[in-house]
């Protein structure tokens, strides 16, 4: 009786993968989500095409056009749309490079935070028991430490090369990826197929990779994508404080640390590079949130 | 029996109710011009797979299905205490706050989540009471204590400062029929109230049930999807498919002579010791039921029956016909004899 | 409830266990730890007798029970800057961090959580939609753009409140709404959704079935629901809020901790760093331990479990 009953509840249409690729495709994104989806292509393209795009060289002082205001208001010029620093050079033109250096400090870091997390999570799923036991106790340990405390010291020890700065960087989030992917891993592990492949002989490896990693695409697609303003608020953050990324390199956070000594008298030197800041985090956040939903993963925070 | 059901008064008189869902995938008529009555003390089944519209009828009596994309029309009405009918539907949320747990109370299908785990038992009791009756907590206590024995809790004393989790299932299941009984309601609305529960358990709470209907007499509407159930519980049987009641019988009419072809198939498919044990085994209906959003043109069970007569049965959706004063079925070709004389027990 | 903190404690002190180890390889990192623990211009008897006391010339296991050992006595060094012992600069900068802190994370709860239950409540409709709009923002922003917009707007252009040290009572005003507004959106994200969580359950369908009036359900059977795991939450923004207060006080120039330990870095003043790192760590750990005492106090279903 049960059987025949209960038999009328699952749908026949909706396989998965199609209705996913649908409510991904650009024609059904919400209004906003478009805006975000072209304005990150943007964010790419400036971060790749960075040195064709400015109009003046980011470094060249001129220190007779020091401090010059936006272009839209009086005493702007139109040659310097965003205005000048403190020694004459084009604000427009350091934003665009600084955007270059934030975004790819948080990338390189975003990997370095994914692989470690990934790595681990594995392990984790997979061996269980003691080391499975020991890779959550370090992740509980690093959700309670806060993360700045942590790269403090590693700038301490091991100085503010720009190496150190994204691994340190990279550490901040990896307990997010270990915990998705360990959950992931132990829900594919007590799939028939996995016993199944397991009984004919498969490694650890070899399960990884061929069967869980298709499986941890969607959750690890999400994490990336919801980390990657965090790290770059880290990033930027560190430079703000001035130990981060050193001069003459300059990152969008420390931009707006040198800009908050003018801010009486010369606002958009911190305005500038912080509204940078402010689009990029928004940006991505929205599409975060939006990749959740859309994608369906739980992720706890 | 037939007598008295037709003086009796119908506590529930619900008519043309009609529940539309709007999902992203459009509209869709979770329940169809659903229309029956419950009389007073009597017990009547909704029967029907998961799907059916069975559960979302009684969220719709309860009105507690609300949201901005479930539209209710129709009329339900109640006749409680001495006045006349009440329609349900029109009543304000205050008002209908207060029918709710005092007039018609509802029993859920999952005991292990439908008792708040951070309240003791005994509040969640009390609760129930102090909101319909100018009573305060301490009396409210004593008379939760005394929902407990009745519903034959032992050490009832200790189980009142209880929390959710430390109780079993079936004594879950108990505390929620005392919750629902709090108030005397004279409507009982049991939502697969056994479903979830071993089979000695069940037992145990069904037992239960009908024991208390006739101390209280109340009339209860019992929603399953095991027809086992429904012969040890109904007086009277609606067998829903697809959102609409598609056949309506007295329980013992309905297991001997069926006439849709669905209730047909239902019985057919139920495993029954004495038919397997002559060689006859038992006859799943094929197909399934129809999502909601794609219901077929017609009596939407057409696809999956035998006897469907192709022009008449995919045309449009057959009426609730009267078969006698007691009964009535939704199907172009009951009357034929081929459908009428089919054997089933 | 008794191995579920026995569990926690046991947590607790391997973090302690894991900085400390931090710290010991980050020193030990930058070569000799006498140069960096303490004045270069020590003579050289001192020198000795400081080696001798740190047990440079035992194996790292060992030289590790040394400086546990140190460290457990009391002895975290002298600034190598202001020549003072580390524990006493702290202690003198510890309550205007604490005052902060706290009142962050009141304005944090108090304007948090009914932004997150509005939202909840009110789903759909403008309110809701303002109120997770002031909670992406707070999400999105990092703390020292929000501080460099509070100070433009606040203190140089509408010149209403001050933007810099700690004096009058004005002074807390926007390093404490700088450092509340990421956990006013962390805490309403995580009300919101915990209390839509909560709205579908069971249970509150049951308090609805039996007629209990709809403020008693949303405040007894929601919130108190939803409330609990926000416990946890809270305990885990604390990280964050050390992180801000780093970092707000940098800006605002408070005379706090924020700015001792973050100067440390740049000045390389390792003691000063190493005693700033631990102290805030044990704070971390102990705030935590005390929340997961509150939750297993306020949750039945742990208070039971043995």
């Amino acid at each position: 009786m049960n059987a025949v009953l209960s038999s009328a509840t699952a749908p026949a249409d909706s396989a998965p993968e199609f209705s996913l690729r649908r409510r991904l495709s650009f024609r059904r994104m919400p209004a906003s989500i478009k805006a975000c989806a072209m304005l990150a292509v943007l964010l790419a393209l400036v971060t790749v095409f960075a040195p064709w795009l400015t109009p003046h060289d980011p470094d060249a002082t001129q220190i007779l056009a020091k401090l010059k205001p936006p272009a839209f208001m009086a005493g702007g010029e139109s040659t310097h749309v965003f205005g000048t620093d403190q020694v004459g050079r084009d604000l427009l033109s350091r934003c665009l490079y600084g955007v270059r250096v934030s975004v790819g400090i948080a990338l390189l870091g975003l990997i370095i935070g994914c692989l470690i997390g990934t790595t681990l999570g594995v392990i984790s799923g997979l061996f269980g028991g003691m080391v499975d036991r020991v890779i959550m106790m370090l992740v509980d340990v690093f959700i309670s430490v806060p993360n700045l405390l942590i790269v403090l010291v590693g700038v301490a020890a091991f100085g503010t090369d720009i190496l150190v700065l994204v691994f340190l960087i990279g550490l901040a989030r990896w307990e997010t990826y270990a915990r998705v992917v360990r959950g992931q891993v132990l829900q594919v592990r007590e799939m028939p197929y996995i016993e199944a492949s397991r009984a004919l002989g498969a490694g650890h490896a070899w399960i990884a990779t061929r069967h869980v990693l298709p499986n941890i695409a969607s959750p690890l697609i999400v994490l990336l994508t919801l980390n990657f303003p965090s790290i770059l608020l880290l990033e930027s953050s560190l430079s703000f404080l001035g130990i981060g990324v050193q001069p003459p390199t300059a990152s969008l956070g420390s931009m707006v640390g040198d800009g908050r000594d003018h801010l009486i008298f010369a606002w958009w030197v911190a305005v500038a590079p912080a509204l940078m800041i402010v689009a990029i985090t928004f940006v991505v956040q929205m599409l975060g949130d939006w990749l959740r939903d859309v994608m369906d993963v739980r992720i706890d925070d | 029996m037939t007598e008295r059901t037709a003086k009796r008064d119908a506590v529930l008189d619900v008519r043309g109710l009609n529940v539309h869902i709007t999902s992203d995938d459009g509209e869709l008529c979770a329940v169809a011009d659903a229309t029956f009555r419950v009389h007073d003390g009597e017990t009547l089944a909704l029967v029907g797979e998961s799907g059916a519209g069975k559960s979302m009828t009684a969220l719709a009596i309860m009105r507690l299905a609300q949201s901005a994309h479930i539209r209710l029309s129709g009329e339900i009405l109640l006749r409680a205490g001495g006045g006349g009918a009440v329609n349900l539907l029109a009543l304000d949320p205050l008002a209908m706050r207060d029918v709710r747990g005092r007039l018609v109370s509802m029993v859920f299908q999952e005991p292990m989540t439908s008792l708040n785990p951070v309240l003791r038992v005994g509040e969640q009791i009390a609760e129930a009471i102090v909101s319909h009756e100018a009573i305060g907590w301490p009396a409210a206590r004593t008379r939760a204590l005394d929902m407990l024995r009745l519903v034959g809790i032992a050490d009832a004393e200790a189980r009142q400062r209880a929390f959710a989790h430390e109780l079993s299932g079936g004594m879950r299941q108990c505390v929620m029929i005392a919750i629902a009984l709090a108030c005397r309601p004279r409507l009982l609305i049991a939502d697969e109230p056994t479903t979830a529960l071993d089979v000695t358990v069940q037992a145990q709470v069904l037992a239960l049930i009908r024991s208390l209907q006739r101390e209280l007499g109340m009339a209860v509407l019992f929603i399953t999807h095991d027809l086992g159930v429904v012969a040890q519980m109904a007086d009277r049987v609606a067998v829903m498919y697809a959102g609409r009641i598609v056949e309506e019988a007295p329980v013992r009419a309905l297991f001997e002579s069926p006439c849709h072809p669905y209730t047909q198939g239902l019985l057919r498919s139920m495993p029954n010791a004495a038919r397997v044990m002559r060689g006859r085994g038992i006859a799943p209906i094929r197909g399934s039921m129809p999502s909601l959003t794609r219901l077929p043109r017609g009596c939407a069970f057409h696809p999956r029956c035998e006897r469907a007569e192709p022009g008449r049965c995919d045309g449009d959706v057959p009426a609730l016909d009267s078969v006698d004063d007691q009964r009535a079925v939704r199907c172009w070709r009951w009357r034929e004899p081929a459908l009428a004389a089919t054997e089933v027990a | 409830m008794l191995r579920f903190l026995a569990w926690r404690l046991g947590r607790a002190a391997l973090t302690v266990l894991l900085v400390l180890v931090a710290c010991f390889v980050a020193i030990r990192a930058t070569g000799s730890p006498l140069s960096v623990l303490y004045p270069e211009d020590a003579t050289p008897e001192q020198a000795v007798l400081l080696a001798q006391q740190w047990g440079l010339d035992r194996s790292l296991p060992e030289q590790f029970g040394v400086y546990i050992a140190n460290l457990a006595r009391g002895d975290f060094g002298v600034s190598i800057i202001e020549r003072r012992p580390v524990t006493r600069i702290y202690a003198e900068k510890l309550r205007p961090t604490l005052q902060l802190a706290a009142l962050a994370l009141v304005i944090g709860i108090v304007v948090g959580i009914p932004l997150g239950v509005v939202a909840a409540l009110r789903r759909g409709k403008v309110a809701a939609r303002a109120a997770m709009a002031v909670a992406f923002t707070g999400y999105a922003v990092p703390h020292f753009i929000i501080a460099i917009l509070l100070i433009l707007l606040f203190s140089y252009h509408l010149n209403w409140l001050p933007s810099t040290g700690a004096a009058t009572p004005q002074h807390y005003i926007l390093p404490a709404v700088t450092l509340a507004l990421p956990l006013i959106a962390a805490i309403a994200r995580y009300m919101r959704s915990t209390m839509l969580d909560v709205m579908n359950q069971d249970y509150v369908r049951t308090a609805r079935a039996k007629g209990v009036a709809e403020p008693r359900v949303v405040t007894l059977h929601v919130m108190r629901n939803a409330l609990l795991p926000l416990i946890t939450v809270l305990g885990l923004e604390v990280a964050g809020l050390i992180n801000g207060s780093l970092i707000v006080e940098t800006v605002f120039s408070w005379p706090g901790l924020g700015k001792v330990l973050t100067g440390s870095v740049s000045r390389r003043d390792f003691p000063v760093l190493q005693f700033g790192v631990i102290a805030y760590a044990m704070a971390v750990v102990a705030i935590n331990f005390l929340v997961d005492a509150l939750y297993a106090v306020a949750d039945p279903r742990v208070r039971v479990e043995s």
